[in-house]
């Protein structure tokens, strides 16, 4: 792969990072993901070589044990991962939600949890936010935080939320009387104070809901300012559109490398079935939409690395493309392969659930529509 | 140990069918090919790395493993991926690729053999784009050092190698005293293949080539990588080997099914006649 005018330095790590992930996958194999999808099991043993070979800290300052390595480099990661079979929601988690913490956290707040989080022995997976009645709705919420004396009892309410059961340090939005605040919880301390149960959801995600009662906690647990909590989760959101924009290309490129495979090798009626026009065309249209959507994805990395303002815009844009490219792909690989695309042994029906996770961008085309195009705030 | 690796870098072997001939029949078309590193290089420079560790610390490196390519500019993203799994310093040879033949580049390894003064010299056993298994044994000749091929085993020994070669029906075991060049095999990489004599003789190896955590992908780019002229190393740079004419091998005509058995034991042996 070859990312667009890239310098040869930059290009050559890129390919580095791109051989070392294919390495590390191919350790585990394919079927270690079919497994886990199986069984719901956390990707243990692989987070763990993740972790061994320093990639959990591709986005933490080397002062506090990361490598700096940046976002082209953690979208790389995301992306190889997912074009391989495997599910890059664990390690994108672990990487990008402790930015949060890197930005907006205490000097205590982060010695306390960065150097694990780099090397693995503490697990970030988990932003706490959506709510039973609000849903996409973030500024109202239900849960909430009130001060008693120098502690503050929180009591929330939480739908949907990942990783929950495996994660050692969460984030949770409640509102205060200030508005909108962050905390960010210790689970081995809090974790008597939580009911957690299991939402069975299309494909591995670990997603839960989550109760918080009467939890007191010390006012050095809460992250950031009271009252701004959206916005320090909201400066985040360009890397996190970036991250997951790569995960769907390499979802993508896995659909459409599995379909061009399968369309120059199975024969029936005594040709290939890529030489038909109906397997044919969508492979070709599908792969200008995937590198469509690459272009965008790499213009946004860029603007992000370049503190540009309009990172926010084509970070939404290059989520928006790429997760419908990896939509279409999936469809594509579908027809390609007939009746064996819904077979576990092809993994494609594995993957196009996980694809599915990518497809809601009602939120962001309204950040497009109002941002970017001066229309009316839908949202 | 200071070991001195040249490497190579080939047309993506896994996508051989992408390569094609110039229509005048000329020249290997190179634009817009995938380039990997040679695989049997690639196991020299992890042969390299072994032997100059003691495996349970492959972060400490006793000794220095020294890369060499032959090549234009882009050919540092090689080098590089090297200094990436754990090579300490890189050399390019300005050169481009139908510039070069095996002889040409024997020679100017020669030269550079007598500035680097590495204790070992380790190859691949041949490239997979000419696979003209050359370079090893000429440098060995010209140098007038032991040499040893096809290497599946080494084991560091004082000051030689123990050095096990597979060949049909057995395995040759070699003692090469130091300075020496040796060329591997696939096998050099099997887990129990190579000791230094700071690895213990129970340490198993993951099998294949190491690959780089990010950490030192990332500090790979501030590894020193120098680059020299051809002309520096050799002063006689007119090829021996001539490539008159290339030609892409012929399709292979389809496979036949066969109803039974017994066809298929007529066919081999009244047409196929290998019965
Ligand atoms: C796999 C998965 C993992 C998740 N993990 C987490 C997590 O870890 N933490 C967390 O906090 N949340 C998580 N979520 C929740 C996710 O952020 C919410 O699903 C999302 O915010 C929408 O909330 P909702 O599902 O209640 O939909 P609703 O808010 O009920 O919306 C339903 C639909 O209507 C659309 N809609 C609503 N209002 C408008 C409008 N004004 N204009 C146009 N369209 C509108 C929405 O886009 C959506 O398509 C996860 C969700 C999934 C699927």
């Amino acid at each position: 792969m070859t990312e667009p005018n890239e310098d040869s330095g930059r290009q050559a790590e890129l390919d580095q990072v791109r051989t070392s992930v294919r390495a590390i996958c191919n350790k585990h194999g394919i079927d270690y993901w079919r497994q886990t999808d199986a069984t719901h099991a956390y990707p243990e043993a692989f987070m763990d070589t993740m972790g061994e070979a320093g990639y959990l800290g591709a986005l933490i300052p080397g002062a506090y044990g990361g490598t700096d390595a940046g976002p082209a480099v953690a979208s790389v990661v995301v992306e190889e991962i997912n074009r391989f079979g495997g599910d890059a929601a664990v390690i994108n988690a672990q990487m990008a939600i402790c930015g949060t913490l890197t930005r907006h956290g205490t000097e205590a707040q982060k010695l306390r949890w960065l150097p694990g989080v780099a090397t693995g022995a503490s697990r970030f997976l988990t932003v706490a936010a959506t709510e039973p009645d609000s849903g996409a709705d973030m500024s109202k919420l239900a849960s909430s935080a009130r001060r008693d004396g120098d502690d503050w009892i929180i009591d929330a309410r939480k739908i949907l939320i990942s990783l929950a059961e495996y994660t050692h340090a969460m984030i949770v939005l409640v509102k205060t009387s200030e508005g909108p605040t962050l905390f960010l919880l210790d689970m081995d301390e809090v974790r008597p104070h939580l009911e957690i149960r299991p939402i069975d959801l299309i494909s591995n995600r670990h997603t839960t809901t989550l109760f918080i009662d009467d939890l007191r906690v010390p006012d050095s647990m809460r992250l950031g300012a009271p009252g701004a909590g959206l916005r320090c989760l909201m400066d985040g959101f360009p890397v996190r559109r970036v991250l997951a924009a790569a995960e769907s290309i390499g979802n993508a490129r896995f659909f459409f490398e599995r379909s061009l495979d399968h369309a120059t090798t199975r024969r029936t009626f005594g040709r290939l079935i890529g030489q038909n026009q109906g397997v044919q065309y969508p492979i070709a249209s599908v792969y200008g939409k995937i590198e469509a959507a690459d272009l965008m994805r790499w213009d946004a990395v860029r603007r992000i690395e370049k503190g540009a303002s309009e990172a926010g815009g084509r970070s939404a844009l290059a989520k928006i493309l790429a997760s419908e490219a990896a939509w279409e792909a999936s469809r594509v690989a579908l027809t390609t392969f007939g009746g064996w695309g819904l077979a576990g042994e092809y993994h494609v029906e594995r993957k196009l659930r996980d694809a599915t996770v990518f497809v809601f961008n009602n939120m962001l085309l309204s950040y497009v529509a109002e941002r970017m195009l001066g229309m009316p705030k839908a949202f | 140990m200071k070991v001195l690796v040249p490497l190579k870098r080939v047309a993506d072997p896994d996508n051989a069918n992408k390569v094609k001939v110039t229509a005048d029949g000329k020249k290997v078309e190179t634009t817009g090919l995938e380039w990997k590193p040679n695989p049997f290089d690639e196991y020299a420079v992890e042969t390299a790395l072994r032997l100059t560790e003691d495996g349970t610390k492959p972060k400490t490196r006793a000794g220095e493993v020294v890369v060499v390519t032959f090549g234009p500019k882009e050919c540092e993203i090689t080098l590089r991926a090297m200094l990436a799994t754990g090579a300490d310093r890189a050399i390019r040879v300005e050169a481009e690729d139908d510039q070069l033949d095996g002889w040409l580049v024997a020679r100017a390894l020669k030269k550079l053999v007598e500035q680097e003064k590495p204790d070992l010299v380790l190859l691949g056993k041949q490239a997979v784009d000419g696979d003209t298994n050359q370079v090893g044994q000429i440098l060995a000749e010209l140098l007038g050092w032991p040499m040893a091929t096809s290497a599946a085993m080494i084991k560091e020994d004082g000051e030689a190698l123990l050095v096990g070669r597979e060949v049909d029906g057995g395995v040759i075991n070699l003692k090469v005293r130091l300075p020496a060049v040796v060329t591997v095999d696939l096998r050099i990489v099997a887990p129990a293949s190579v000791y230094s004599k700071l690895t213990k003789a129970d340490f198993k190896y993951n099998e294949g080539v190491r690959f780089a955590p990010l950490p030192a992908i990332m500090q790979a780019k501030k590894k020193p990588m120098a680059v020299l002229k051809l002309a520096d190393l050799a002063t006689d740079t007119a090829l021996r080997i001539q490539y008159p004419r290339f030609e892409p091998p012929k399709g292979r005509a389809a496979g036949k099914k066969v109803k039974d058995v017994a066809e298929l034991v007529d066919k081999l042996k009244n047409e196929a006649k290998v019965l």
